[in-house]
This record gives structure tokens, sequence and C-alpha cells, in this order.
């Protein structure tokens, strides 16, 4: 009997231990891809602000690093970072170790190879062409099949609490379940035509809603540790928060197709579930604020409250942000401006960043010297980002909507140097904002020690919580967490994504599209295509006309089925460069000038940012003139 | 050994002297060393060469069993309570905490409480059961000391206090039943047992003596006797008046542990539980109108916003532009040259009146003005505006060839208006009095609207 128990407790401490070495790795590779991506990305905002730093160097130019560096911080640092400390709070709230260990450090690795590789692949020209899916499908499988991995392990662990997780349990077991689904929905292959960018819009989309939940959970573990709160008092609120949650983000598909060749009943719907996003964020901002009530200022770990707290401000200003972007009325000033980077700020760098600042601060516990360098430098450089890209975004917005209204220019050509020179002052703004975050990030990982006590006692396997009793309602039992969710999800996708697809389906190519827009293997035009995708053109330029004033002078608005014939489609998602939907019919289109355009942008325009394709053989620019004959 | 007795004098709160004739008594009585008794008192491990003849003793007392009888078995040497206290000493938790995890463990593994109790205290259990015959301080003596000493557990020796003291007891100790029972710690317990409770209208102790599967009825009583056996955690509030000794059957004075403070002093959170129910209602009431604002939406603009909210333009059938809602082109500005060239008309009424009918000047309406300058020639109507009498070159203008410098003199006014402007007079002039068509007038005088002003 005595070595039963005291074999226990042996088990204990190695369920403890291994629990915390999984999340330890998972943190340090993550960590890794953070400092990678935060040097790619400088790199490729430094070239928006002095071009000619990296003029003519094939693999530096911005449409190859800027994608790269997404897919490293979103992929590597956010997903891994929220992944590990996943492991850690599951562990730690279930008092279980973890279970089926081997799949979680096989995840681990599919999902770094998937995102090293998928990285690399962009640089050497593999792109895939789908706005914030750029890594080639080979590269996204693996990444699905590690967080499919992932997926199951963590279930399987916080399974052992089942009906007694408590609010932040919910949403590290929701997040994983709806990143798998749709990340499994990013791979199947998009029908040629405009369906291809509503099933890309929904990847991203769900992306975000994973960052956006997993985040929000472990927020709610930092909250729920520090404070000592009861994890199992049963608000209703936290419920609503996170069903809320759940619901609506699900059915955001459609909000960055706002004034696209979308249907438009998508972009209602879209409009509508944004308006509706406010309820969770109020939800949850309460919720915790109700579970700290009159108790905050007792809390001893002060780093892991101010951490969590920016976390939490940084959601609570995204769903904001969300909103604007939707909204039509604003979105036709937003849209396609660096108002689409400073969501993916907000929520990367400000919720997911800070939750795993957080939750590693609890992880590590003790005292560590350095912290508030770090929690300076990062907010600082988290500030300075927002700014720039939110601030820059409204500025560069009205200057294109006032171009057309005053006629004073129009917004291709020349006339694209106002537009330049607005932006140009926030740009550097967000590259000093990105610099110093980088700045802490490399500061800490010097500095830091793994020392410090841990202040988890993962060995109290509590079981008395498990029990129901009076006055306790269960709003979340396990039954309802993970087919509900899955439920919510295949709603979404029917609704969001089938529906639209079918409906586009019925559209007719345009004379357009069966004109010019047909790319037939073998033409100069298809490897011009090619080459477009390869070098991250897509990047810089979108593909779409909208019905707005700021898209006044640029063409004939963009039909569905201009784009029937075209796989993928390059609709783009960012204008730092001029729409080129109809370029070569505007006036004063010519092949000679555009080649060399291509060869030294700053030589016509000297105030232009565009990279110079001077690497580019004879051969392959005229390839690219070809095709770019064919945007008529 | 003085050092050890000052430890266990301080201890315990009783002189030095007391504590040695305790421990020599003791140790006569069970065989052991003054030594190994002070030792055991000052919380070490012991080792006693422990031969001593327990009283026959359960071995392995199932402690739900012994509480819930409401007995301490005599022959129970070594108490749960004692090896709660130990083992929550030496993992530096609650005795709250520690018995119901090592009731969950005990559960799991199937083994008996007190085996992983004195697992995790570190004490080998079968030792301590060994020098058990005496009376633990905490356990035996008040039920079997009925006549002799005042334990004031004893319920007729201080009724009224007893009275009082039972009653505490027993809300206590039925909390530790049900937390024992339902594997829960007693604050949850409590507060569940107080909503129960509100809900049926039944009293709190009634709830709980159910849920511990004791019948109310007896459960005071049953309580009052066991209370001390069962409570060390509580016996410091019930026993106080007389924890200090007790005299045990041999009429050896046997000092009582003072009770370590390890009381759960824990109240559940009165105030979380209220809060629980306390939701700002402005606050609710935004999970309502928001969704509605929602809805609404959908309502209003379900293919997405009309033309002209929202930013939405229109889109021309023909070219597909995006085209202002009425069609017009986007950015170009509608002048009003009809307006226009009223309003600068009013510098022209002193010689012409306003009504065009003329004065000094020619008179302009009934067609007269279309008559001089006929449609087709407004740019002569416009060079006349122009240059006036003093600039025309020849001696006479119009269709008609009147005379310049007739009555009076035509004014210049190419300095004092643009061209567009004349224009716009010019125009005005010949709609409004002369009768000409809006559109060819504005055509014949060079205002065509259709004008591609978009060039950069």
């Amino acid at each position: 009997m005595t070595a039963e128990t005291s074999s226990q407790e042996h088990q204990d401490t190695d369920t403890a231990d291994s629990a915390m070495a999984t999340a330890r790795i998972h943190v340090i590779v993550a960590a890794i891809f953070l400092v990678v991506g935060l040097i790619a990305a400088i790199a490729s905002a430094a070239q928006l602000l002095v071009p000619d730093i990296t003029s003519g160097i094939e693999y530096l130019s911005y449409g190859l690093i800027a994608p790269a560096s997404r897919v490293l911080l979103v992929e590597g640092w956010a997903l891994l970072g929220l992944l590990g400390l996943s492991y850690f709070a599951l562990t730690t709230i279930t008092g279980w170790p973890i279970k089926w260990k081997i799949l979680a450090t096989l995840s681990l690795l599919l999902v770094s190879i998937g995102t090293a590789s998928g990285s690399i692949a962009i640089i050497l020209g593999l792109s895939s062409g789908i706005s914030g899916q750029e890594s080639p499908l080979w590269a996204r499988a693996i990444v699905a099949l590690g967080v499919l991995l992932a997926t199951l392990s963590i279930t399987a662990t916080a399974k052992k609490k089942r009906d007694a997780l408590g609010a932040s349990g919910w949403y590290l077991v929701a997040a994983p379940i709806l990143l798998t689904l749709t990340l499994a929905v990013g791979l199947i292959p998009a029908p040629t035509g405009f369906g291809g960018v509503i099933i890309g819009s929904f990847v991203n989309t769900g992306m975000t809603l994973f960052m956006v939940t997993a985040s929000v959970g472990l927020i709610y573990f930092v909250f729920e540790h520090i404070s000592g709160a009861d994890r199992t008092q049963a608000r209703p609120v936290s419920a609503l928060g996170f069903w809320s949650l759940i619901l609506i983000g699900a059915f955001l598909n459609g909000a960055s197709l706002i004034y696209s060749a979308a249907p438009n009943w998508l972009e209602t719907i879209a409009v509508a579930f944004s308006i509706a996003a406010f309820v969770p964020a109020i939800a949850i901002a309460s919720d915790i604020g109700l579970m700290l009530k009159g108790s905050i200022a007792q809390i001893g770990d002060r780093w892991s409250l101010r951490y969590a707290t920016i976390a939490g401000s940084a959601l609570a200003v995204a769903s904001v942000v969300m909103f604007l972007r939707a909204f039509p009325a604003a979105s036709s000033i937003a849209q396609f401006t660096s108002w689409v980077s400073g969501l993916d700020v907000l929520v990367v760098a400000g919720g997911a960043s800070f939750a795993i600042f957080a939750a590693h601060k609890v992880f590590v516990g003790g005292n560590r010297s350095g912290a508030s360098f770090h929690f300076a430098a990062s907010t600082l450089g988290l500030v300075l980002m927002v700014t720039g890209t939110l601030a820059g975004g409204v500025a560069t917005g009205f200057s294109w909507a006032a171009g057309p209204t005053s006629l004073k220019f129009p917004n291709w050509g020349p006339g694209w140097e106002v537009t330049a020179n607005t932006v140009l002052p926030f740009a550097w703004i967000t590259a000093s904002g990105l610099a110093v975050f980088l700045i802490a990030q490399i500061a800490f990982l010097f500095t830091s020690a793994a020392s410090g006590k841990r202040d988890i006692d993962a060995t109290a396997h509590d079981e008395s919580y498990d029990l129901e009793f009076e006055g306790q309602p269960k709003y979340v039992t396990w039954k309802r967490l993970v087919w509900g969710v899955t439920g919510v999800w295949i709603a979404a996708v029917a609704f969001t994504v089938v529906l639209p697809l079918v409906d586009g389906m019925a559209d007719e190519p345009t004379i357009l599209a069966d004109t010019y827009r047909t790319y037939d293997t073998g033409t100069a035009a298809l490897a011009g295509r090619d080459l477009y995708i390869a070098q991250g053109c897509g990047q810089c330029h979108t593909q779409e006309v909208r019905p707005v004033a700021a898209d006044v002078g640029l063409g004939p608005v963009s039909d569905i089925g201009d784009y029937a014939n075209e796989d993928p489609v390059l609709v783009g998602s960012e204008r730092i460069g001029p729409d080129l939907f109809h370029v070569a019919t505007r006036e004063g289109f010519d092949a000679d000038a555009l080649k060399a355009h291509l060869k030294n942008p700053q030589a016509a325009r000297p105030w232009s940012v565009m990279p110079s394709y001077s690497y580019l053989s004879d051969a392959q620019i005229n390839a690219l003139i070809s095709y770019i004959e064919t945007l008529r | 050994m003085d050092e050890l007795l000052q430890q266990v004098a301080e201890q315990r709160g009783m002189p030095a002297s007391l504590v040695k004739r305790s421990a020599q008594a003791k140790a006569d009585k069970t065989g052991t060393t003054l030594e190994a008794v002070l030792h055991e008192w000052a919380g070490e491990d012991s080792t006693p060469a422990s031969d001593a003849d327990s009283p026959s003793a359960d071995p392995t007392p199932d402690s739900d069993e012994a509480k819930s009888e409401g007995h301490t078995d005599d022959s129970v040497a070594v108490s749960t309570d004692h090896l709660v206290q130990l083992a929550a000493e030496a993992k530096a938790i609650s005795p709250r905490l520690i018995l119901t995890s090592a009731q969950a463990r005990s559960d799991h593994s199937d083994t008996p409480l007190d085996d992983v109790l004195a697992q995790w205290a570190g004490v080998d259990l079968d030792e301590l059961r060994s020098q058990a015959s005496e009376p633990a301080p905490v356990d035996v003596a008040p039920k079997e000391k009925a006549p002799a000493a005042a334990p004031a557990a004893e319920p007729p020796a201080a009724a009224p206090v007893v009275a009082t003291a039972a009653a505490a007891l027993t809300m206590d100790q039925l909390l530790e039943k049900v937390a024992e029972v339902k594997g829960m710690p007693a604050s949850l317990a409590k507060r569940s047992a107080q909503a129960r409770s509100k809900k049926t209208g039944e009293p709190v102790e009634a709830v709980l003596a159910e849920w511990a599967g004791i019948d109310p009825a007896t459960a005071p009583t049953a309580a009052a006797a066991a209370a001390p056996a069962t409570e060390p955690a509580t016996a410091p509030t019930a026993a106080a008046p007389a924890a200090e000794s007790k005299i045990d059957g041999d009429g050896i004075e046997i000092i009582e542990a003072k009770p370590r403070d390890t009381a759960d002093t824990s109240e559940p959170d009165e105030d979380l539980a209220q809060t629980r129910g306390k939701y700002p209602i402005w606050l609710a009431a935004a999970f309502v109108l928001i969704p509605l604002l929602a809805v609404a939406y959908i309502l209003i603009s379900p293919n997405g916003p009309d033309c002209g909210s929202g930013g939405q333009l229109g889109i021309d059938a023909v070219t597909g532009e995006a085209v202002n809602c009425d069609g017009s082109e986007y950015g170009v500005v509608a002048v009003d040259n009809l307006a226009a060239g009223g309003a600068l008309y009013q510098q022209c009424v002193a010689c012409h009146s306003d009504n065009g009918s003329g004065g000094v000047g020619p008179a302009f309406t009934a067609g007269a003005i279309l008559v001089t300058f006929p449609a087709g020639s407004c740019s002569d109507h416009i060079a006349w505006v122009s240059v006036g009498t003093g600039g025309w070159p020849e001696s006479t203008y119009g269709a008609t060839n009147k005379p310049v410098g007739g009555v009076g003199l035509m004014p210049a006014f190419d300095t004092s208006l643009t061209e567009e402007q004349i224009a716009q007079v010019a125009l005005y002039e010949r709609v409004a009095f002369g009768g000409q068509d809006l559109v060819d007038a504005e055509a014949d005088c060079g205002l065509a609207t259709d004008e591609d002003t978009t060039e950069s």
C-alpha cells in the first residue's frame, strides 16, 4: 500500500514535469518563430520606407518577405505558443497529465515543419496566390495535420474534467477544434472563380477566431489562477460570453468581402454578425470583471495581471475594428488600406502574444528580472504598430475618397503619389513599433533564465469539484461543448461558404472573362500570371473595382463573372500600389513604359515604394507584360 | 531532555513540570520511555520500542464508519483526525483539503484512508498504532470519563454551554460529514445547503443532516456525543472551558493537547455567493439590444446598403462604371448655369430692367434677344457683352445690324466677369427672356455639362 501511494506521487511529479516540458518546448520553438518572423516583418516594412534598401535582390522583395513573415508569426509564433500554453493550462486545471502526449510532440514537429517549409517556399516563389493563405498546399496540409493531432491530445486531456472545466477550459478546448475544422476546409481545392476567394476568406476568419478564442481562454486561465477565483462558480454571463463568441465569430466570413463581387446577402450577414460581435466582447469583459471583483489589489502576480489586461484590451479594440471593417460606410473608406494589417496586429501581436506572455509568466512563476522592460517595450511596440496601421489606414482611405470626389487626382498613375505621401509617416510609425517589439523579445530571450519556483501544485488532483450539487447549474457540459462547437461550425460553413459558392456558380463568365481572362496552358499570359503569383504582386496590388467613391476612375465595377475563368482569383487584400483590374485600358498604358517601370519604378515615379524587378530575366518580364495586357 | 520539555511546554502552553508529570504517567502506562513520549508530543517522528498492550483495536478503522456511527472506538488508537493534522502539516495544506483529497485518493486507489494520510504525513502507521493504547489527546477521553472529570463536552456537565456547544458542533461536524460523504469542500457544502434551505424552507442543519445521511432528529444528540471525538478543529470552541486537562479512568491527569490552530477559518465566501446573481441590469440590456440591432440591419438592408447609403454608388448599365445614384457621372460637379446667370443678371437690371423689358438698354423679352442674336450666335452675344460699345470693332452688331452706340453705351464686362460667367448671363437672357431651349442654349453658349473634366 505504501509503495502504491508513493508511486502514485512519483507519477504525479512526473505528470507535472512532463506537462511542463511539453509546454516549455512549444514556447521555445514558438519564440524562435517569433524572432525570425519579426525580423522578416521589419525587413518588409523597411522596403516600404526606403525601397532602395533591397533594390533588385531577388529573395528579399516585399512580395516574398511579407507573406513569409505573416506565416511565421501566425502559424509559428501564435499557433504554437497558444497550443503549448493550452497544454499547460489544461493540465493545471484538470490535474491530470497530457493524454496521448506523443501526439502533442508530433503535432509540434509537424506544425514547425509545415510553417518553416511554407515560409521558405513562399520566398522561393511557390506561393499559392490566395490572400492570407500564401503557404503552398502541401505545407498547409502538414500544419493542418499537426493541429489535428494537437486537438486530439488537448481534447482528451480536458475530457478528464468533463463538465467541470470552468470558463478557461471551454475556450481552450473549443479553439483547436475550430481551427482543425477550418484548416481542413482550406485544403479543399477551390472551384475556379470567385468561390476560391470566399473559401480563403473563411479560412482567414477562422484563423482569427482561433487566435481570439485561445487567447481568451489563456486570459481566463491567468486571471483565475492569479486571483484564486473559484473556477467552478458558474456565472451565467461566462457561458453567455463563450457561446456568443463561438456562434457569432463563426459567421463573420464576408466581413472582408464588403463591396466585393461576393453576393450582397453574404455581406449583409457579415455586417449583422459584426454588430452582434459586441455581445461576446462585453460579456467576456464584464465576466472577468465580476470574477476579479474586489480582489485586484490582492493579486500578487502583477506582471501576469498586466500582460493579461493588455491582451484583453487589444482584443476589445479588435472587436471594434472588426465591426468598422464590416460596416459599409466605414469599409468604403478603410478597406484595402493598412487597416487590414491593423486588425492582424491587434489579434496577433496584441491578443495572442500578450496572452502567451501572461500565461508564460504564470508558467515559469517566480520573479524574473527583465519583466518590466519586456512588458514596457512590448506594449510600446504594440501601441505604435496599432497607431501606425489604423491611423494610416484611415488617412489613406480618406485620401482615396477625396481624389475622385474633388477631381484632383485619380487613384492610379501619377495620382497615386498623394496616397504614397499620405501613408509614409504612418509606415514609419508602424515600422518603429515592429522594431521596438522585436527588441523587447530579443532582450527577453537573453535575460530570461528559466528560474523561479513554480507556484502551481500540479499534484493536487482535486476531484471534489467534479460532483454536481445544488445551486451550480452546468451551462457548458462536455457534450454541449464539443458537439455545440462542431455544430455551429458546420452551420457556418453551410451558410457562409457553401451557399455563396452555389449562388455564385450560377453566374456565367462575362464577355471580359471569356475574351481576355482565360489563361490557356502554354500561353505567355499564363506564364506571366504564374510569375505574378510567385513574385507576390498581389501583396500590394488588388484586382477589384468597387462601387465606391475611392474606386471611381479605375474602370467598370468588378462583376463576379469577370473572375469565372481564373484560379486562383487574385483579388488581393491591401492596396500599397494601385488597383490593376483594368490597368491595360487606362490612358497612357504602354508596354515599354511598364517594362521600364518594372525594372526601375523610381525612375518615372520617385515617390514609388515598388521594389525593382530587374532580377527577372527578359523572358520573364515579357511574360509578365503579356499577363498584364490581359487586364483590360 | 530539558530542551524537549521546554519545546513541548511551549507548544502546549502549559508549565514544563506538568508536561513532565503527564509524560511520565503516559510513559509508565504504555511502557515507553519518557523521552519517546515527549518526542511524540513534540511532533517528531518517533521510534518507540512499543510493545504496549494496546487495547484491542481494530487495526484498520474505517474512518467513515467511525464517524458516521458517531463513535470513536476505544480501540482506534490513532485517530484519523490526528493523521489529518500530521498530513496537513507535512503538506502545508489545510486539513479540509487534505481530507477530501485523501478520501478521493483512497477511493481511487482502493487504499484505506488512514494509510493514505499516513503516507502523506510521512509517518509509519503501524508504529503509531502500536503506541496507541493511551487515550490520544483529543480522542477518547470525554466519552468514558462521564462521572470523573469535567470534560466540557460531556452533556450532563455543563448543560447550557454544551447545548450551545452541541449546536455549534453539530453544524460544523455536519459540514465535515457532508464534505466527506459528498467529497466536496465544506465551504461549498455550506453554501449549497444554504441555497437549498432557502429554496425549500427547511433549516440548514436539516439539509446538511440529510446529505450526511444522519437522521435529523437524532443528529444533535448523536453529534454531541461524538463531537469531541471527531472534531479536533472545532473542539476549541466547544471544549474551551476545560480543554486543559482531563482525568482518565485511572486518575491520571491527562493533559489535553492544546489543539493546534488548524481550524478551518476560511469562511465560505458569502460575498461571492451573493454577487453571483447580481449582474448590472443596464449591461444585461446590451445583450438584448445589440442582437436586435443586428436583426434590424438585416431587415433594413437585406442585400447590402442601397445606393447612396454607406458609400454605395450606382453602376452604369452600359459602361459598368460607378456612377451617382441618379445616373450622372460621379465627381463632376453639376453647375446650375441658369441660376448662376440669373444671379449675375442683377448687374444688368439698371438698364435692361429685371424682367428684361428694357429701359435705357434694349428689351430682351418676347424673343427680342433672339432676334438680335439668333440661336447659334451665342458667341456673338457673349462677345458683345464682353467688349461692349467701346470695344466693338464694327459699327453695327447682331443679326439685325443694330448700330453701335445708339441710345446708350453698353459697358464691357470682360474685366469684371469671367468668360464662363458672361456665358451664364447670356444663357439666362436667352432662356428666360428669349425662350430658347435650355439644353440648346447651353450647347450654344459653350456650357455643355458632359465635358470630361476628370483629366489630371
